[in-house]
């Protein structure tokens, strides 16, 4: 760098992707040297696919509120949010199934040995045990309990993490005054279109008011217009149409006041699914649905047609090209089967400060960020797949034909180890740990075939001992949580817990 | 792999190794011929190679017991329970491979990222044509200090940086946000952490007394 020139970062578009890079990039990047810019588009929306007017944030979202100074409880009071301490599934293991995927632990180890293993041991003596009935989060969840974990690092209650459920446009509004807050810029008007550079690069926004807007970076966060990455770059766009085939979606807001479970419901319909996302005083549906399997299904017993949105899962080829980041849908389209859309923008924006460029191109830096990126992204992308392939929904053309999808590699290679011995082969940069892999695969319904050899040396009884008291602890741990509601409450009244957004 | 040429003989190396003793020898050299690289296939069928029956990686950074522990940590846990599953055999063999690669690449950062220009042996080792993962890795940091982090693999960041900065390979530049720190806050920062160091290292007992004190009276080494 050289003098003390300010150098711009222009991001386009105002949607909750495009201020939360503003929020996060104002608040790292030295004001003496940097500018932020929002550039507003006639679209905003959550530049995450528009799936819908509510958001879910996986618990990694508690960090990046942090560092950029919003105070959770201001933030659950201004977007009528509530807690998440997992999602429920029904009807995926089979028809009339239900199972829950907790944020956070399932079971203990009991010495060396996992605890699905001891699941497995037990399942082949032929007891039956659900997994979901060691896991703190999932039995709070089902007892419509919270209370924020425990830091101490011991015991059971400071085993499970909590997610969000947030009104898309309040959470907007948040951001967009977190990051102006921070000193990001709002551009006096709309964007027009892009202006190349010589070599290929973007030189500049101009503007509706016929200004124009050059800079040293810009991010694209326009969702699926991907109006610079893709309308003016021209990178392309990969499908990921023959694994995941949904390609509707439509969404409603209903009345609600009954009080918000502290999870979301995830139910699988004759061609897709239906979720709902619960905020206080109303409640967020969403419905995802191939069109290939017939006409729109009814959504949550309305008879009216539906017509839905059309979108399509898949990423975009380089995300970081030339200099141009795409972050949010413009990078990678998935439907919000789990909640990974927000999660996605953070850690990329994570990225970015990491291997901030200092000169307009930066093969080095992007070639870096593109590798963990595409990682990330292929893992999600996998962990949505691996709940399509291993439904048993036997019987129903929809739900047979995604049963029979021939896997992406890495995913056949990991369902094939788990099916074989409960392994599960883990890969660099993935969205879902270990455990979440596990608790997804056992909730589906899929059983090893065998259990390692030291599961196999432990008595049963220990086994059975070991199970007793975990669920005496756990159940002991939610005892002592107040009802999500009251709890909400107080959080919604609470002041302040650190910095204002 | 091409072959390549020797460097040296038998009897200057024994010659180099007996002239650099601080000592008396104890015992007359003994001769140990390798060939540095792994098994294709670690465990085939029912046979597991661990240690050196696996792969020999010259101990220049010590990684043999390491990669004996991983390994035996790895069959205990794909330990087969009843019958063979080539699946178990495939996954050790996978993610022993990717360890093995890492430590192989970090030994060859210390004789690639060499300056010397002063014998042949050198010359070989500064201008052979290295693995794409390790090009890849000395790009990052060469361009941007940026060091290259993956899931598996024994050398984290630290290990990479002291071999890095050790052979002199430099950063061509670096995070521009780094940059805009005022230089005088960055120093006093570096200064203070290296005087809590010194100070640390101050506090402690000399190496030899502490050994002594540890093992000394018992005469036995301690776990």
């Amino acid at each position: 760098m050289s003098g003390n020139d300010i150098r711009t970062v222009a991001i386009l578009g105002g949607t909750v992707a495009g201020w939360m890079a503003a929020a996060a990039l104002a608040r790292r990047l030295p004001h003496h040297r940097y500018r932020i810019m929002v550039v507003q588009t006639d679209r905003d929306g959550d530049g995450l696919g528009d799936f819908g007017a509510t958001l879910t944030a996986l618990p990694s979202i508690a960090p990046f509120h942090e560092s950029i100074g919003i105070d959770e409880n201001l933030l659950l009071r201004a977007t009528r949010g509530s807690f998440a301490l997992g999602v429920a599934f029904s009807g995926w293991a089979a028809s009339e199934t239900t199972h829950f995927l907790p944020f956070g632990a399932v079971g203990a180890p009991l010495g060396p040995v996992a605890f699905h293993q001891l699941l497995t041991r037990l399942r082949r003596e032929g007891r039956a045990v659900r997994a979901a009935d060691y896991s703190i989060a999932a039995i709070a969840a089902q007892a419509s309990r919270f209370a924020r974990p425990s830091t101490d690092g011991h015991g059971v209650l400071s085993h499970y993490a909590y997610g969000l459920h947030l009104d898309t446009s309040a959470y907007l509004r948040a951001m967009r005054t977190t990051a102006e807050a921070h000193g990001a810029h709002v551009a006096a008007a709309l964007f027009r279109r892009a202006i190349m550079d010589a070599s290929g690069g973007i030189a500049a926004l101009e503007l509706e008011n016929g200004d124009s807007l050059p800079a040293l970076l810009f991010v694209d966060a326009t969702g699926t217009d991907a109006r610079l990455c893709g309308e003016a770059l021209g990178v392309g766009f990969q499908s990921w149409r023959q694994w995941l085939p949904c390609d509707h979606a439509t969404a409603r807001r209903i009345f609600d006041q009954s009080d918000p479970s502290p999870f979301g419901h995830v139910e699988a319909q004759s061609a897709g699914w239906q979720n709902g996302t619960p905020l206080v005083g109303e409640a967020g549906r969403l419905l995802c649905w191939s069109s290939a399997f017939g006409n729109a299904p009814s959504c949550a017993g309305s008879n009216e047609p539906v017509h839905g949105m059309a979108f399509e899962n898949g990423r975009r080829i380089t995300p970081w090209h030339r200099n141009c980041v795409a972050i949010g849908a413009a990078a990678c389209v998935l439907e919000p089967l789990h909640p990974v859309g927000l999660h996605l923008v953070q850690s990329a924006l994570a990225r970015l400060v990491a291997l901030f460029p200092d000169t307009a191109e930066a093969p080095v830096e992007a070639a870096e960020y593109n590798r963990m990126t595409i990682n990330e992204m292929e893992s999600a992308r996998d962990f949505l797949i691996a709940q399509y392939v291993t439904n048993g929904r036997v019987g129903e053309p929809f739900w047979d034909a995604v049963r029979s999808i021939a896997s992406p590699d890495r995913l056949f290679y990991k369902l094939a180890l788990f099916a074989g011995g409960g392994r599960m082969p883990m890969y660099d940069d993935e969205v879902f740990e270990e455990a979440d892999w596990i608790a997804l695969l056992d909730a589906q319904g899929v059983r090893p075939r065998r259990h390692d050899a030291l599961a196999g040396i432990v008595p049963i009884e220990r086994i059975e001992q070991h199970l007793t008291r975990l669920r005496e602890a756990i159940i002991a741990g939610v005892k002592t949580m107040p009802s999500h509601a009251e709890y909400l409450r107080r959080a919604h009244a609470a002041p302040p817990r650190g910095a204002a957004a | 792999m091409s072959s390549v040429p020797a460097f040296t003989d038998i009897d200057s190396a024994r010659d180099i190794l007996m002239s650099n003793l601080e000592g008396e020898a104890l015992a007359e050299p003994r001769l140990l011929r390798f060939a540095t690289g792994k098994r294709r296939s670690q465990w085939l069928g029912n046979v597991v190679a661990i240690g050196l029956a696996a792969g020999f990686l010259e101990p220049l950074e010590s990684t043999s017991i390491h990669l004996i522990q991983l390994a035996i940590t790895k069959l205990i846990d794909l330990l087969p329970l009843d019958g063979w599953d080539p699946l178990d055999a495939a996954e050790f063999n996978r993610s022993m491979a990717v360890e093995y690669e890492r430590v192989r690449d970090f030994l060859i950062l210390h004789y690639c990222a060499t300056e010397r220009t002063d014998t042949a042996f050198w010359n070989h080792c500064r201008t052979m044509s290295l693995p794409e993962s390790l090009v890849y890795k000395m790009a990052a940091f060469r361009e941007r200090g940026v060091v290259v982090k993956y899931r598996e693999g024994m050398f984290l960041e630290p290990s990479w940086l002291a071999v890095y900065y050790g052979q002199r390979v430099e950063p061509g530049r670096i995070n521009p946000l780094v940059e805009a720190l005022p230089i005088d806050e960055v120093a006093s920062r570096a200064e203070a952490m290296a005087s809590a160091f010194r100070a640390a290292a101050e506090a402690m007992p000399d190496h030899a007394d502490y050994l002594h004190n540890l093992c000394g009276q018992t005469g036995a080494v301690r776990a």
